[in-house]
């Protein structure tokens, strides 16, 4: 059996505090966001040029970004949003990014986390993002409505606020199904049905959730990892929902330190790498059971959890690796940035031989 | 530790820095319940948002020492220092223990013994391979963890990948931009007031109530009654979505991905790359409906050879022959050589009986690929199947053959099993080979097979067996006698050989007088190690037809005994539905008396239920050799057929059973559908593709119920159809009866606006003139209003106009008769008028 090995490929020194990496789709090249030591925020593009990771853009922003996604633009715009220590949502066009094409005073306080769907040729229906944020609400927004977002959710007045660390989607498998996954501070997961506007899911994971992700946006939900500040991840089999029970899950002490991401393979979504506080990376496999459900003694069906194997673990750094991103192009690219002051570009190798 | 730039304290990075802090210090497992709880400091820490930057940095440098400073053993669990012992460690077993030792060795608190270590390490593994304790962390690999060639290998390809992605980047910006891309997109949620014309036909599911797009917060989420809101929706779908689902599977999820055409090539090999993916995703998770779903969405987009191929592998899984057929000829048509293809349709003509197809797939594979092992499996399981087809038809040297095939098949099972490297396999696979050559006749390459398999195995029974055969078949009879005396050294049992030495003795003497045995070869000593019975003396003749004898009684009192119990078994389960289990029993029960008749059509109606229509045929006709005239043979046989489409076949069965027995209704019932079916299927040529027709026949047991079934079957007409073929089914047979009260509450039960619909491809003269007599004489008393509108729709089905061209004298006099009966009736829902405008496209 021959194991993946993770190659540190590219390692690029920089000159402010990097918060987020994302590769542009279809390209060899790769965003940095982060935030200058003089509280200003920054866009980088880099392109990798033979074996080297060569910056061709820079960008100062007023305010420092701390995320950013290109899942709902179209292949050919390739427009990235971002969310910013402010609240300030903005799609810029990398062609011309002095000024934002899309512009909105999202939230309060920082947003913690974007995601985008519908774009890129990944899950039907409309381009949305959604994003969370300090101030508790998380919001869903569509590039082609002005200042208000399309679906809000936020804690009763009253109540108290809890930090949203985490957003993502999932379930766009057609036009109308659509998920949106949060997940806050105290730990709490809730599942938001876009379509139904209902809230189909919660739990409790007892640590704070650093990062949410399904396996995939575009299909019948099928599985969700939720990392935690304690260094545990659930993988949840969300095929299967009961009434009471909810969804199977199987949990995984990795990390002897917090989990920031957790990224899927986009060419295997059963496997996937999760990023710890300690500058790691692991490497990851989902194993289904024979069968994904039973019923249970009121003749109900309830999921079955499979089981996780590690595949291979890396160090990189000894300070955490914040953000993690695979190529949707090349299987086993991928770029990570830490509070190292420092981008990685990585190769995984043997990836297909899993 | 490179320290921060950052000059000013951000809320975000001293939260960071926070995480950090807990993560680390969370390293000692037992002090989880700390941060657990609650986690109060992390939020003191969090608030406190005038911390300098400098503390930061000092948490971080605490938390970096935490791991040294904080042992992570106690007192109370400490493991004594004489635990850490070869011996000890060795005997233990006790894998929670044994991580614990293995902890303090690494800490090195007792000193440092790396090769206990190690030994611990390795002992460990061997207890529980995917203990947590033996995750070692490592660094990343670099070019020294590669050989030279695999790291020049990952640099190739991350430069090619590199120009590659380039230029499709550079094209991709010169694609012209579509705004038909964007007039596509569904509206933005919950502003319907956006949707043009065309769009609103498009099924709305967007529940928001409000029609401006308002956000909504948590108190309205809590008031948000989820069963009503599902009953609504539910209740939507049910309006307006047609009563008929053909495909159940997936309901939810598009057969088709809507993509613009305006899209370029390059953006449509991505998606449809892209949906591969999923469907590749969804086959490992053995998801198949999925997966062949999100394969026909692939092919939506752009067909490829290697979705065509996915996707029949899936359908093969899913013993959908016919489409994983389809699919494979697609593949072929755009590429005739491909290898998957070939072996994937080899597979589906092995399924459905077409064993000469099958092969003549198979040597297309190995024509290309010699050594290809999958396609080297089936086709000697195939070869076997053949030979064992032929000596059936051919009924000859029953005894030895049949015991032979049977051995060799539980062989070619063994195969399946443990791959092909091995050479005792080889042997296997040339030894069979052998045999079919035998059968065949062709005795010089069963004798250079034999010998094959005789230099990988040297002194195998059956090759030598085998290739003595060969020899004398050849006349080489001093060959032969060579073999043969070797097969009787190594078992002296087998009669067969006893026979053929003293056939060869007697023909040797003839050929060579007295002195024959000088002239032949030498006879190789067999080692003992190869000789199986030697020791045992050979029973004398009559002893060992007494135990044969004795043998037999009991098999066939074991039989007795159990036969009536399995076939029960089998009937209780085809009662309950349970069709896999039954077909096991009856396959049980034929396995003890080959001959019974009922046993093979119980299992044919097992196979009928579970679609796999090539067996059942073929189980009807081992039926219909016991027993000529059976006729529940015959009308499943002519359902199986009908379920492979073979609808001549089929006709000429249902022909069978009438002649038999002009009674059975359900047959005739069948026979007129079939006939409609042949015709269509006559017209529409070979090109499309019908749906496997899903039978409905309940039926229980096979010799209590049969008769009364075969009475009461046609008066059970299904009278809420939920599909065209139900509502036909049922119309032809309420209509076969001549039974139109059945057939009006047929018409009751169904809506006006989906007769034309269901009726589209079976009107004809009879079924519109028997539609208007249930209408007149049962339907217009009860419910006039319903006629109306059902004569209001039934004029714009498809082939009205021409039927209406046909119509004999009787139609139009009903026709007649029913719209006066019509105006007469009085009714707020429509006028005399109406109704003479109505009876003016009629009549």
């Amino acid at each position: 059996m021959t194991f993946p090995q993770v190659i540190a490929h590219i390692q690029k020194s920089l000159n402010y505090t990097v918060f987020d990496s994302k590769w542009i789709p279809c390209s060899a090249k790769f965003i940095c966001l982060g935030n200058y030591p003089r509280g200003t925020g920054v866009i980088q593009i880099y392109e990798l040029q033979h074996g080297e990771a060569q910056l061709i853009k820079e960008v100062e922003k007023p305010k420092p970004l701390k995320c950013g996604t290109f899942g709902a633009t179209s292949l050919q715009q390739r427009h990235l949003a971002t969310g910013d220590f402010d609240g300030n949502l903005n799609i810029w066009n990398l062609e011309s990014p002095e000024v934002p094409v899309y512009t909105a005073k999202a939230h309060k306080e920082i947003v913690n986390s974007i995601d985008g769907v519908g774009g890129l040729g990944i899950g039907d229906g409309a381009p949305e993002i959604v994003t969370g944020s300090r101030d508790g609400t998380v919001k869903v927004w569509d590039p082609r409505q002005k200042d208000l977002p399309v679906a809000n959710m936020e804690p009763v007045e009253g109540e108290t606020k809890r930090d949203c660390w985490t957003v993502a989607f999932g379930h766009a498998f057609n036009d109308e199904d659509r998920c949106v996954c949060a997940g806050y501070d105290n730990g709490d997961i809730k599942l938001f049905d876009l379509r139904n506007m209902s809230l189909r899911w919660e739990t409790n994971i007892k640590n704070g959730v650093c990062c949410v992700e399904f396996d995939r946006k575009d299909i019948d939900m099928n599985k969700l990892v939720a990392t935690s500040l304690e260094g545990k991840f659930h993988v949840f089999d969300m095929r299967t929902q009961h009434p009471v029970k909810g969804f199977a899950s199987v949990s995984e002490k990795a990390h002897k330190s917090t989990i920031w991401q957790v990224r899927h393979l986009p060419q295997n979504r059963d496997i996937f790498m999760t990023a710890g506080g300690a500058g790691n990376l692991h490497l990851w496999k989902y194993e289904y059971p024979a069968k994904r459900s039973k019923q249970d003694s009121d003749g109900m069906d309830v999921g079955v959890a499979g089981s996780v194997s590690l595949l291979q673990n890396a160090t990189l750094s000894s300070q955490p690796i914040s953000s993690l991103d695979w190529s949707p192009d090349k299987q086993g690219l991928c770029v990570c940035s830490g509070f190292d002051q420092s981008v990685r570009v990585l190769i995984v190798t043997k990836l297909n031989l899993v | 530790m490179q320290p921060l730039k950052t000059t000013e304290p951000s809320p975000f990075l001293l939260n960071t820095e926070h995480l950090c802090l807990v993560a680390i210090e969370t390293d000692d497992f037992h002090s989880n319940g700390l941060w657990a709880a609650g986690s109060p400091t992390a939020y003191r820490l969090t608030g406190s948002e005038n911390l300098p930057v400098s503390n930061t940095v000092f948490i971080k440098a605490m938390s970096g020492g935490a791991a040294h400073q904080n042992p992570v053993w106690d007192s109370s669990r400490k493991v004594p220092a004489e635990h850490l012992d070869y011996g000890y460690i060795e005997k233990c077993k006790d894998v929670k223990y044994l991580e614990k030792i293995l902890r303090v060795l690494r800490s090195g608190e007792e000193g440092v013994y790396s090769h206990l270590t190690e030994f611990c390490e390795s002992h460990l593994e061997k207890l529980q391979p995917k203990s947590r304790a033996l995750r070692k962390e490592t660094s990343a690999a670099t070019a020294a963890s590669f050989s030279k060639d695999e790291w020049s290998q990952i640099l190739q390809e991350l430069q090619t990948w590199e120009e590659d992605t380039k230029r499709t980047d550079m094209l991709l910006k010169q694609d012209l931009f579509d705004d038909l891309v964007k007039s596509k997109m569904p509206p933005v949620r919950g502003s319907r007031c956006l949707v043009s014309p065309s769009q609103s036909l498009f099924p709305e599911a967007r529940k928001n109530p409000s029609k401006r797009a308002v956000p909504r917060g948590y108190r309205e989420w809590d008031k948000f009654d989820v069963e009503k809101e599902c009953d609504n929706i539910d209740g939507d779908v049910l309006k307006k979505d047609p009563p008929a689902i053909l495909d159940t599977q997936h309901p939810k999820l598009k057969q088709e991905a809507d993509v613009s055409s305006l899209l370029s090539q390059r953006q449509k090999l991505l998606l449809a790359n892209r949906e591969k993916d999923k469907g590749n995703e969804a086959f490992r998770a053995k998801d198949f409906k999925e997966a062949v779903t999100y394969y026909s969405r692939s092919l939506s987009i752009l067909p490829t050879v290697g979705a065509y191929n996915n996707r029949a592998q899936a359908e093969i899984n899913l013993s959908r022959w016919h489409d994983a057929m389809r699919d494979c000829q697609q593949v072929l048509e755009l590429d005739p050589d491909n290898k998957k293809a070939l072996l994937r349709r080899a597979t589906v003509h092995n399924h459905m009986g077409n064993v000469q197809l099958a092969s003549e797939d198979l040597r297309g594979v190995l024509r290309q690929d010699p050594y290809n092992i999958a396609a080297t499996q089936l086709l000697s399981k195939i070869e076997e199947k053949m030979s064992e087809c032929q000596l059936e038809q051919e009924q000859r040297s029953k005894k030895i053959f049949i015991e032979e095939v049977e051995e060799e098949n539980s062989c070619s099972m063994k195969e399946l099993q443990t791959g092909l490297d091995s050479p005792q396999d080889l042997c296997v696979l040339y030894s069979n080979r052998a045999a079919c050559f035998l059968k065949d006749g062709n005795s010089q390459d069963c004798i250079q097979d034999c010998t094959r398999a005789l230099e990988l195995q040297p002194f195998s029974l059956k090759p030598l067996l085998r290739r003595a055969m060969a020899y004398e078949s050849l006349e080489q009879y001093r060959k032969a006698y060579v073999d043969y005396k070797t097969v009787l050294q190594i078992d002296s049992s087998v009669q067969a050989a006893h026979d053929s030495v003293n056939r060869i003795t007697r023909m040797l003497i003839e050929q060579d007088g007295p002195e024959w045995r000088q002239k032949l070869p030498e006879i190789p000593l067999v080692p003992l190690s190869a000789q199986q019975h030697r020791r045992e003396e050979p029973p004398s003749a009559e002893v060992l037809q007494a135990r044969v004898e004795k043998a037999a009684r009991e098999a066939e009192r074991r039989a007795d005994v159990l036969f009536p119990a399995l076939k029960q078994e089998g009937n209780d389960f085809v009662k309950k539905g349970q069709y896999r289990d039954a077909f096991g029993k009856y396959t049980e029960c034929l396995k003890l008396k080959p001959e019974e008749c009922s046993i093979y059509t119980n299992r044919a109606l097992c196979l009928l239920k579970l679609e796999r229509f090539g067996e059942a045929k073929q189980d009807c006709d081992a039926a219909l050799r016991l027993e000529p005239a059976n006729k529940k043979a015959f009308y499943r046989r002519a359902l199986a057929n009908k379920g492979l489409q073979d609808f001549l076949a089929c006709s000429s069965d249902l022909q069978e059973v009438l002649q038999l027995d002009p009674s059975v209704q359900e047959a005739q019932k069948e026979l007129e559908e079939v006939t409609v079916l042949l015709r269509q299927s006559l017209a529409d040529g070979s090109k499309e593709h019908r749906r496997t027709v899903l039978i409905r026949e309940v039926d229980g047991d096979e010799d209590t119920t049969a008769v009364q079934s075969n009475c009461t079957g046609a008066v059970s007409i299904n009278q809420k159809p939920t599909s065209a073929y139900d509502f036909g089914q049922s119309l032809n047979a309420a209509r076969c009866s001549g039974n139109t009260e059945a057939c009006a509450e047929l018409l009751a039960s169904t809506s006006p606006e989906q007769l034309p619909r269901y009726l589209s491809t079976q009107l004809d003269g009879h079924t519109l003139s028997f539609i208007m007599q249930a209408l007149d004489s049962h339907l217009l008393e009860k419910n006039p209003n319903l006629v109306y509108q059902h004569l209001h729709h039934l004029h714009t089905a498809d082939r009205f106009t021409v039927v209406q061209l046909l119509q004999d004298m009787d139609t139009h006099h009903h026709m007649t008769q029913l719209f006066e009966h019509l105006s007469a009736v009085e009714s707020a829902e429509f006028t005399k008028n109406d109704v003479q405008n109505l009876a003016n496209k009629y009549i």
